[in-house]
C-alpha cells in the first residue's frame, strides 16, 4: 500500500492510533483502568458488587449504574446517550444475576476527548470490569470508524475526520462469537458501506485483543511474583 | 487408560472457552471453582486470571480482586455494626452485612450470651453463602463446636488489602510474615475478605508491620526480605532520636 495517501496524523486509513492503558491505577476502587486510542483518553472506575440504593433494588439481578463525566464541566445530553450505549453494550456481558440485589457502579472520566471516545470509553469500561474480577460472559471490545466524502473508510478517526465524514459507525464486538454485539451509527451511509465498516473494525478489534490480553498477561505477572 | 495431555498454567480472558477433556483420563470427575461458568455444554471464563488445576480435576482461575464475595466456610474478620436480642450484624465487606447469631459461640446459651459492642471486630467463619441470601456467620468450629481460635478479637489493628495478598498471606511459608518473624513477635488474624487483625506489644511494630503488608504484595521473596530489613532498621533509628 506504498500509494495510499496518508492522514494528517500520517496514518495510513487503516491504522488505530498507539493504544495504552493502566490498570488498577485507584487504590481505592474496586477495579480500575485507563485507556486511550493516540490522545483520546479516559479514566474508569468500577465499584461493586456493592449495596444497593432500595428504589434500585432488582431481585434476580444486580442493578448496573453508568457515569461518564465530561473533560470540563458536568454532564450534558450527549454523555447520557453515551452512558446509554454503554449499560446496554454491556448488559448482556456482565452476568447480572450472579449478584442479584447490588449494585455495580460504572464511572467514567473523560480526559481527553480527541475523537473515538466512545470506543475509547467500552474498552476502558471492559479493562475496569476484568479488574475488579466481576463475572462476564465475554471481553467486549469496540472501534470506531468513519465513511469520507469519497467512501473512503477511515479506522479510529480523530475529531476533525468525524467532522468531515458522512457517517461514522461504533461497533462493539465479543471475543467469543466475533458477532456484533452493539452498534452506533450516525449520519446517511448505505448497507453496503454499513457491513464494509463492520468487516474493518472487526479486524481491527482483534489487535486490541491481542493489546488488552497483554496488559492483563502483564498484570498478572505483577502479582503473582512469588 | 488414555493419553492426556500435560498441561501448563495460562492466562485467560472473560469470554475464552476451555476444552478440559483432553487432559483428564476416561474415569475422572472434573470439578470447576472460581471464575469457571458451565454453560450450554462448554465450560468458558468469567473472569481473567490464569488457568490452574489440581490433578486434572480440579480446576479453576487464579485472580486478585479488592471486592469480597461470601463463599462457605472461609474465615473472615467483621465489624458489628448493629446488634439486635438474637443477632450481630456484621461487615465483612461484601454487597450485604452478614447475621452472626448471638448463639453461634462457644458455650454461649439463651442466658449467657456474648456481649460484644458496636465497632468490635470478630474473627468468623462463613455458615451460609448464597447469591440471594444474607450471608451468615458462625464463631464456632464446624466439626468441634469448639471456638477454635473465631471470636472476637481483642486490641490490635486492621488493615485492608486485596483479596489476593491475603490468600497469600495465608500460605504458612509466606516471605512476608516470616521475614518480619525473624525480627519481632506479633499476632495476626487473615481473613479471606481482604481484612489483616495485627496485635504486638508495641505500636511502633504495628505501624511497621501494617507498612510492610500492604508494600509487599507485589514484591519477589528476596525483594521482600530487603524491605523489611531497611524497614526495621529506620524504625530502631527513630527510636534511638
Amino acid at each position: 500500500m506504498a500509494n495510499e495517501v496518508l492522514r494528517e496524523d500520517k496514518r495510513t486509513n487503516s491504522q488505530l492510533r498507539p493504544i495504552s492503558s493502566v490498570l488498577s491505577s485507584l487504590n481505592r476502587a474496586d477495579g480500575s483502568a485507563s485507556f486511550s486510542f493516540g490522545n483520546s483518553s479516559v479514566l474508569c472506575s468500577v465499584y461493586g458488587p456493592q449495596e444497593v440504593k432500595i428504589k434500585d433494588e432488582l431481585l434476580d439481578r444486580a442493578t448496573v449504574e453508568v457515569n461518564i463525566t465530561p473533560q470540563i464541566g458536568i454532564g450534558s445530553t450527549t454523555e447520557k446517550n453515551m452512558e446509554r450505549i454503554v449499560r446496554e453494550a454491556f448488559s448482556d456481558v456482565i452476568i447480572t444475576s450472579l449478584h442479584p440485589r447490588t449494585s455495580i457502579s460504572i464511572t467514567v472520566q473523560i480526559t481527553q476527548d480527541e475523537g473515538s471516545i466512545i470506543s475509547t470509553i467500552i474498552n476502558a469500561v471492559s479493562l475496569a470490569l476484568i479488574d475488579a474480577g466481576i463475572p462476564l460472559r465475554s471481553t467486549l471490545l469496540s472501534v470506531t470508524c468513519a465513511v469520507q466524502e469519497d467512501g473512503v473508510i477511515l479506522l479510529d478517526p480523530s475529531n476533525e475526520e468525524i467532522k468531515n465524514a458522512t457517517s461514522t459507525h461504533v461497533f462493539a464486538f465479543s471475543n467469543t462469537s466475533n458477532d456484533i454485539i452493539s452498534s452506533e451509527s450516525t449520519g446517511t451511509f448505505s448497507e453496503e458501506e454499513y457491513f464494509k465498516c463492520a468487516d474493518i473494525c472487526k479486524l481491527a478489534v482483534s489487535s486490541v485483543l491481542k493489546f488488552v490480553h497483554s496488559a492483563i498477561e502483564h498484570k498478572l505477572q505483577k502479582e503473582q511474583k512469588n | 487408560m488414555s493419553e492426556t495431555e500435560e498441561f501448563k498454567p495460562y492466562t485467560i480472558l472473560p469470554g475464552e472457552t476451555v476444552s478440559l477433556d483432553k487432559y483428564k483420563n476416561e474415569k475422572d470427575v472434573i470439578k470447576i471453582g472460581p471464575g469457571l461458568l458451565h454453560e450450554k455444554h462448554q465450560i468458558s471464563a468469567m473472569k481473567a486470571g490464569t488457568l490452574k488445576n489440581y490433578n486434572n480435576q480440579k480446576w479453576w482461575i487464579d485472580s486478585s480482586q479488592r471486592r469480597y464475595v461470601p463463599s462457605l466456610n472461609e474465615h473472615v474478620i467483621g465489624k458489628i455494626i448493629a446488634k439486635t436480642q438474637d443477632y450481630f450484624r456484621v461487615d465483612i465487606g461484601s454487597a450485604h452485612s452478614a447475621l452472626l447469631s448471638t448463639l453461634a459461640f462457644e458455650g454461649a446459651t439463651k442466658r449467657n450470651k456474648p456481649n460484644l459492642e458496636i465497632g468490635a471486630l470478630v474473627y468468623a467463619r462463613v455458615s451460609l453463602a448464597n447469591k440471594d441470601m444474607e450471608p451468615e456467620l458462625e464463631c464456632i468450629s464446624a466439626t468441634t463446636g469448639k471456638a477454635n481460635g473465631f471470636g472476637e478479637l481483642k486490641n490490635g489493628f486492621l488493615i485492608k488489602c486485596s483479596l489476593g495478598l491475603c490468600r497469600s498471606l495465608l500460605n504458612p511459608n509466606t516471605p512476608i510474615l516470616t521475614a518480619l518473624g525473624e525480627h519481632f513477635a506479633f499476632e495476626t488474624a487473615i481473613g479471606m475478605n481482604g481484612r489483616v487483625w495485627l496485635n504486638t506489644a508495641d505500636i511502633s511494630n504495628t505501624i511497621l508491620l501494617s507498612n510492610a503488608i500492604k508494600n509487599s504484595e507485589f514484591l519477589s521473596a528476596k525483594e521482600i526480605k530487603q524491605m523489611v530489613k531497611e524497614l526495621v532498621k529506620q524504625s530502631e533509628d527513630d527510636m534511638e532520636l
